[in-house]
């Protein structure tokens, strides 16, 4: 698919080229090693042309304080997006108790419609969609207010499936615009739907279904299980996949080494807490060696982080009642330089293998 | 493909909210499941007070007794519990809790024992002060108590369990003295004091009932809210109920508010 984002997304990976070359350029030439005058000529000649073209054709950072200000909108962007969510939630609240019911429900179920509408209007006006971004998560906010209110006026017994509609309707909208943020809140809806419906399989009752950490297991498989696949993805969008996915995992498989006794297995909680620990240990090691072979940093950064939390909680709760203090914070900085001593043999090795 | 996504999106929304509205039509069908009056005593305003920020008014539904002696390991296993005692018992060992339907009786046999305990009570302490073994303050307590249950406590009682509501309701078919309500149920293993009883034991609890909150509806909004507010001097202990609403409850379970009565409170409840 050759989307307008995606094209964006190529031509910034270029910009950025670009302007790592012309500093790596301008360095050679303070040491001496200036190409020829017309060859430098014509390389910025070109890349002076490249850079006019897509800055007229999309949203591109051409220069380092241009990307400090695009981090500034996106922040300004998910805080406004939330402010408002918050604002539209709570002036619904604060005015909708006297109303009839027909109006009620008209505001409800509008509202999320209408907002749908603003952000196919703004995303039209505006290519960067920092504001179409805002107006998609006023109106996924006004859907989950909708439905939520529409059960506490109908007194309706609460069940899991209000959290698929909503993931369902988060998704299609961060596909329609590729808007990175909705993507998550449709994820984490999603999480919650299939890791609550985990739990009736077990007779459970929905709403406890935090209770037993390995009701996300399944959930958190499947869409790290969609990140890790050669689809189409859109531009960032399957690096989201594998880092809600795993996050989910992580943190499940962290909580049951610590606590067997919330385990489904019908094991003794110390042989389930051992079993989650080693289970732990591996998981984080793979996750690490797989994101070294595909060049996917997200993975690493995720799998160093709870491999060494997984570690460290260990060290506290073998050591922490049984040695003095200053010796078990001298065990653990010995154990990071150790790390840090393999960590080092792993890169100059990897290094070598790929000059 | 943003424009079939938007499309799909705007369906989704619709068809959800349909299906919401469907569902309420469905459950408010006529005949409804259950009619009852209930006073302030078992459909409360609760108790902290009014959410300045939330404009709408919502009514609890009060149980008296949610952990009733016949709700033990007989009762527990229909409804998909695991009644080991051993397993259970073991300190590592957490039920879920589970979904089941719940019957309530409406100021019945259950009601009027429910008090006669009560009253047993309040002889037991009159004993207990006459030999002297505590202050007569003791039994001043047990009277408040007593005349607050009476007067103030609300009047529905479990009286049975299951996990299917349908037949729990050929059971009790008086839809005018029994509710049939869903509730998210729990088993615990409890030690009990009692001579003779063993040691452990397994205890079934209503942890909440389902909804356990009604929407004040627009007609009734006005009414409820000079309640609501509650700056007319009511203390919820000390005083009666001011207020009686009529509910139904529908085919899926699901009640609602009709109509709602004003009751004289201020009248003091003579000592």
């Amino acid at each position: 698919m050759s989307s307008e984002m995606e094209d964006s997304y190529q031509a910034q990976a270029r910009i950025d080229r670009i302007n790592a070359f012309r500093t790596e350029l301008a360095q050679l030439t303070q040491e001496g090693l200036a190409p020829p005058e017309t060859l430098r000529g014509q390389w910025a000649g070109h890349h002076d042309q490249l850079l006019a073209h897509w800055a007229a054709q999309y949203e591109v950072d051409t220069s380092g304080s241009q990307k400090q200000l695009t981090l500034g909108m996106r922040i300004a962007s998910l805080l406004g997006a939330l402010a408002l969510s918050a604002a539209i939630y709570l002036f619904f609240l604060h005015f909708w108790g006297g109303l009839a019911l027909p109006l009620q429900v008209t505001l409800l179920v509008g509202l999320p419609l209408v907002a749908m509408l603003g952000v196919e209007w703004a995303a039209r006006r505006e290519r960067t969609r920092y504001f179409a971004a805002i107006v998609a998560l006023v109106a996924f906010a006004a859907f989950v207010l909708d439905l939520s209110m529409l059960g506490r006026i109908f007194n309706v017994i609460p069940s899991q499936n209000a959290f698929l509609a909503w993931g369902a309707f988060a998704l299609l909208l961060a596909y329609a615009y590729e808007l990175r943020l909705l993507l998550v809140a449709g994820l984490l809806c999603l999480l919650g739907y299939l890791s609550a419906t985990v739990g009736t399989w077990g007779g459970g009752y929905w709403l406890s279904f935090g209770e037993r950490p390995e009701n996300f297991l399944l959930a958190g498989a499947l869409i790290t299980t969609i990140g890790l696949l050669n689809l189409r993805h859109l531009p960032g969008f399957a690096a989201l996949y594998r880092l809600v996915g795993l996050l989910t995992i992580f943190i499940a498989v962290l909580v049951l080494s610590h606590w067997g006794r919330v385990s489904y297995l019908p094991l003794p909680k110390d042989q389930v807490e051992i079993g989650y620990q080693l289970f732990g240990f591996l998981l984080a090691g793979l996750t690490i060696w797989y994101g070294i072979r595909r060049g996917w940093s997200g993975l690493i950064n995720v799998g160093s982080t709870f491999f060494i939390l997984y570690l460290y909680t260990r060290l506290v709760d073998w050591w922490w009642d049984g040695l003095p203090r200053y010796l078990f914070f001298l065990l653990v900085g010995f154990i990071a330089i150790l790390l840090l001593l393999v960590l080092r043999r792993l890169h100059s090795y990897q290094r070598r293998a790929t000059p | 493909m943003r424009r079939h996504l938007l499309i799909a999106a705007g369906l989704l929304l619709v068809a959800t909210n349909a299906l919401v509205l469907a569902g309420a039509a469905y459950n408010r069908a006529e005949p409804p499941e259950a009619t009852m009056q209930l006073t302030e005593r078992e459909l409360s305003l609760g108790w902290v007070g009014r959410d300045q920020e939330d404009s709408g008014i919502d009514v609890e539904l009060e149980l008296t007794d949610c952990r009733p002696d016949w709700f033990d390991a007989s009762k527990l296993q229909p409804l998909g519990f695991d009644v080991q005692l051993e397993k259970v018992c073991d300190h590592h060992y957490d039920a879920l809790p589970r979904l089941g339907y719940v019957v309530l009786e409406m100021e019945g046999p259950a009601w009027e024992a429910w008090l006669q305990k009560q009253v047993a009570e309040v002889e037991k302490a009159r004993e207990v002060v006459a030999r002297g073994d505590r202050e007569p303050e003791y039994l001043e307590d047990k009277r408040e108590y007593l005349r607050q249950v009476r007067d103030r406590q609300s009047r529905l009682l479990p009286v049975d369990v299951g996990p299917d509501a349908a037949q729990l309701r050929s059971r009790y078919p008086d839809r005018q003295r029994y509710l049939v309500m869903a509730a998210k149920l729990r088993m615990y293993c409890t030690a009990d004091a009692q001579e003779n009883a063993p040691p452990l034991r397994l205890e079934g609890r209503i942890i909440a009932l389902l909804p356990e909150s009604l929407h004040v509806p627009a007609h009734l909004y006005a009414t409820m809210e000079r309640y609501a507010n509650s700056n007319d001097g009511y203390n919820h202990w000390a005083d009666k109920p001011r207020y009686q609403l009529s509910v139904q409850y529908g085919r899926r379970l699901e009640p609602w508010l009709t109509a709602v009565t004003p009751l004289e409170w201020t009248e003091k409840v003579a000592e």
